[in-house]
C-alpha cells in the first residue's frame, strides 16, 4: 500500500516537473519569436517612417524627366536611379555566374557524397562560406592588379569583377541548400524511379530536382538577397559614388548599398540624409520584390511537378 | 617636311587661341572617352559637380567619381586603375618615386572649432583647446563659459578633417577617451547644434547659423583668412596623375583650374588655389 502511494506521488512529481519544463520551453519559444518579430518590425517601421516621405519620382530621377532617363539614358543627378539600375544589373550578373556552378556543385555533392573528393570539396565549400565579404573584396582587388601586370594590362575594377567576387561569395549558399534539399528527399522517390527503368540522369532531372525545387529556390533567394545587400565586396571592386548607368561589363557602376553607406558616412545636410533613408527603403522593397518573384517561380515549378 | 611643320605649328596656334577665348566647357566638344577618379572623400563634391557639368555638355564622356580615402587614391592612380587619384595631404616622397606621380594642389580646406550658439565662450587659445581635448579642462567655466560639463566631439579615424585638426589645432596631442565620434561634417553640425555643452570641429565651409565658431588664438575662421594665411588650421587638397596628364584627363584638370572650376570649388565650400 505504502509502496503504491510513493509510486503514485513520484509519478505525480515527475509529471509536474515535466509540465513545468514544457511550459518553460513554450514561454521561451514565444519570447524568442516575439524578440525576432519585434526587432524586424521595429527596423521596418523605422525605415518606413524615415524614408516614406522621400518616396517619389524626384528621389529616383532628381530633375531629369523619368522617361528620358529610362529610355534615352539621360544622365540623372541627385537621384538614386543609376544606383538602382546598377544594383539590378549587378545581381543579374552575379546570378548568371553563380547559378550553374553553385547548383551543379550541390547536385554533384548530393550524388557523390561518399567519395573522398566530394568530402574534400564540401569542406572547401564550408571554408568559402566562412570568408568575410571584405576579404572577398580584397581578393578581387589583388586579382585585378595581378591581371594588369600579366595578361590584361587594361583590366580595371568594374561591374564584371564585382559580380565575379559576389558570385564566389554567394555560391556556398547555393551549394549547401541544393545539396541539403536533394538529400532530404524520401529515398522511395529514387527507388521508384529506378524500378520504372529511369536512367540516373532522368531520375536526377525529372524527379529529384523538381521535387527539391522549393529548397533550391530558397537558396537562390538567399544568394540574391546577399548579392543585393553586400557593400564590402563592391567597395573594393568597382562601385563608385557617381558614374551614371552601367555602361558595359568593364565599366564602373553605382549601387544602392554603397549609396546608403556613403550617404550615412558623408551627408552634408538633412535632405541628403533623407535621400539615404529613401534609398534604404527602396533596397528593402527591391529585396521583397526579388523574394516575391522567386516565390512565383517556385509555385510555377511546383505546379509543373504535380502535373496540373 | 618643313611645310608639314609650319602647318602643324599654325594648327596648334589656332587651337590654343580658340581654346583661350572659348567657354571652359567647349574644350570637351567632340571628345570621347572616360575619366575614373578615386581617393579622398573631401574632394567628391567638387569632382561630382565638375563631372555633372562636363557630362551634361557632352554625353560621349563618362566620368566616374569614387571615394576610398587618400591612401586608396594614391594606390589606384599609381597602379593605373584610375586616371586621377585625390589626396587630402601632400604626397610622400616614396609615393612620388614609386609611381612617378604628378601632383596638382587645387583647393584649401580649413577646419574650424565649433560650439553651440548658446555658448557664450568667444575665444579659445591653442593651449586651452589642447587641454579641453585631452580631458584636462572638463568644465566650460574654466574657459569663461557657463558652469557646465564639456562634451567632446571628434571625427572618425581616417577622416582628413580629423587629421588637420589633430596636427594643426591640438599639436598631435592626446584626445580623451570620453570623446564622441561622429562620421561626417553634417553629423558633427547636427550633434553640436543639439548639444549646448558641445565642442567639435567642421570644415570652414560648413559653418552656418546652427553652430558658432569661437576665435582660435585670435584668429577668426573664415574662408578669406584661410586663403591669405591668417588662419592656420588648413590643408590643401590635391589631384594626382601618373606622369604628365594627357587627353581628357589634362582637359579635366584644366577645367578645375578654370574660372568655372574655381566657382565649383567655392560652391563646394573650399577655397580655390591658382595653378602652380
Amino acid at each position: 500500500m505504502i509502496k503504491l502511494l510513493t509510486k503514485i506521488t513520484k509519478e505525480k512529481r515527475t509529471r509536474s516537473t515535466l509540465r513545468i519544463k514544457f511550459y518553460a520551453l513554450k514561454a521561451l519559444a514565444f519570447a524568442s519569436a516575439a524578440v525576432v518579430a519585434g526587432g524586424c518590425g521595429a527596423l521596418i517601421f523605422f525605415i518606413f517612417q524615415q524614408g516614406f516621405q522621400t518616396l517619389d519620382v524626384r528621389l529616383f530621377f532628381g530633375d531629369t524627366p523619368p522617361l528620358e532617363a529610362i529610355f534615352h539614358a539621360a544622365p540623372v543627378w541627385e537621384g538614386i536611379w543609376p544606383a538602382f539600375a546598377g544594383t539590378f544589373c549587378l545581381v543579374a550578373l552575379t546570378m548568371l555566374m553563380a547559378l550553374v556552378p553553385g547548383i551543379g556543385c550541390g547536385l554533384f555533392l548530393a550524388r557523390y557524397s561518399e567519395s573522398g573528393l566530394a568530402r574534400t570539396l564540401s569542406s572547401g565549400i564550408e571554408l568559402l562560406a566562412s570568408v568575410p565579404s571584405i576579404v572577398m573584396g580584397l581578393f578581387g582587388f589583388v586579382l585585378i592588379i595581378a591581371l594588369r601586370r600579366t595578361i590584361a594590362p587594361d583590366a580595371t575594377t568594374s561591374i564584371a569583377l564585382a559580380a565575379f567576387c559576389l558570385a564566389l561569395l554567394v555560391m556556398p549558399a547555393l551549394v549547401v541548400t541544393t545539396r541539403a534539399s536533394i538529400e532530404s528527399l524520401p529515398p522511395m522517390l529514387e527507388i521508384t524511379g529506378a524500378s520504372l527503368g529511369f536512367s540516373h540522369n532522368a531520375i536526377m532531372l525529372r524527379l529529384l530536382v523538381p521535387a527539391a525545387a522549393r529548397g533550391i529556390l530558397g537558396g537562390v533567394m538567399l544568394a540574391m538577397g546577399r548579392a543585393a545587400e553586400d557593400t564590402a565586396v563592391i567597395m573594393l571592386t568597382g562601385v563608385v559614388v557617381n558614374s551614371g548607368l552601367p555602361a558595359g561589363l568593364a565599366s564602373k557602376f553605382e549601387a544602392l548599398p554603397f549609396l546608403i553607406y556613403y550617404t550615412a558616412a558623408q551627408y552634408a545636410d538633412e535632405s541628403e540624409l533623407l535621400r539615404g533613408f529613401g534609398a534604404s527603403l527602396v533596397l528593402l522593397m527591391l529585396s521583397a520584390a526579388l523574394m516575391g518573384a522567386a516565390w512565383l517561380c517556385q509555385r510555377g515549378m511546383e505546379r509543373r511537378f504535380r502535373g496540373n | 617636311m618643313k611645310m608639314k611643320n609650319i602647318v602643324m605649328t599654325a594648327m596648334i596656334c589656332i587651337l590654343t587661341a580658340s581654346a583661350a577665348t572659348a567657354a571652359p566647357l567647349d574644350s570637351f566638344k567632340g571628345q570621347k572617352g572616360k575619366i575614373d577618379i578615386a581617393g579622398g572623400t573631401a574632394h567628391i563634391p567638387v569632382m561630382q559637380e565638375a563631372a555633372k557639368r562636363i557630362m551634361s555638355a557632352n554625353r560621349d564622356i563618362r566620368i566616374t567619381v569614387a571615394g576610398g580615402g587618400s591612401g586608396v587614391g594614391v594606390k589606384q592612380v599609381g597602379e593605373g586603375l584610375v586616371e586621377i587619384g585625390n589626396t587630402g595631404r601632400a604626397l610622400k616622397k616614396d609615393e612620388i618615386e614609386k609611381y612617378g606621380l604628378k601632383t596638382f594642389p587645387f583647393a584649401i580646406d580649413g577646419v574650424a572649432v565649433v560650439i553651440n550658439p548658446e555658448n557664450k565662450v568667444a575665444e579659445l587659445s591653442f593651449e586651452q583647446l589642447g587641454d579641453i581635448y585631452a580631458g584636462k579642462i572638463t568644465n566650460w567655466k574654466q574657459v569663461g563659459g557657463a558652469d557646465a560639463e564639456i562634451n567632446l566631439y571628434v571625427r572618425e579615424d581616417g577622416s582628413g578633417t580629423r587629421e588637420v585638426f589633430t596636427e594643426k589645432a591640438i599639436n598631435k596631442g592626446a584626445v580623451s577617451a570620453k570623446a564622441n565620434v561622429v562620421s561626417s561634417n553634417g553629423a558633427m553640425k547636427t550633434a553640436v547644434a543639439k548639444d549646448a555643452r558641445a565642442i567639435g570641429y567642421v570644415g570652414i565651409g560648413h559653418i552656418d547659423k546652427s553652430v558658432k565658431a569661437p576665435k582660435l588664438a585670435g584668429m577668426t575662421a573664415t574662408q578669406e583668412n584661410a586663403a591669405n594665411g591668417k588662419y592656420t588650421v588648413v590643408r590643401d587638397l590635391y589631384m594626382n596623375t601618373k606622369g604628365e596628364p594627357s587627353g581628357l584627363t589634362a582637359l579635366f584638370i584644366d577645367y578645375i583650374y578654370s574660372p568655372e572650376g574655381q566657382q565649383i570649388i567655392k560652391e563646394s565650400k573650399y577655397i580655390p588655389l591658382k595653378r602652380k
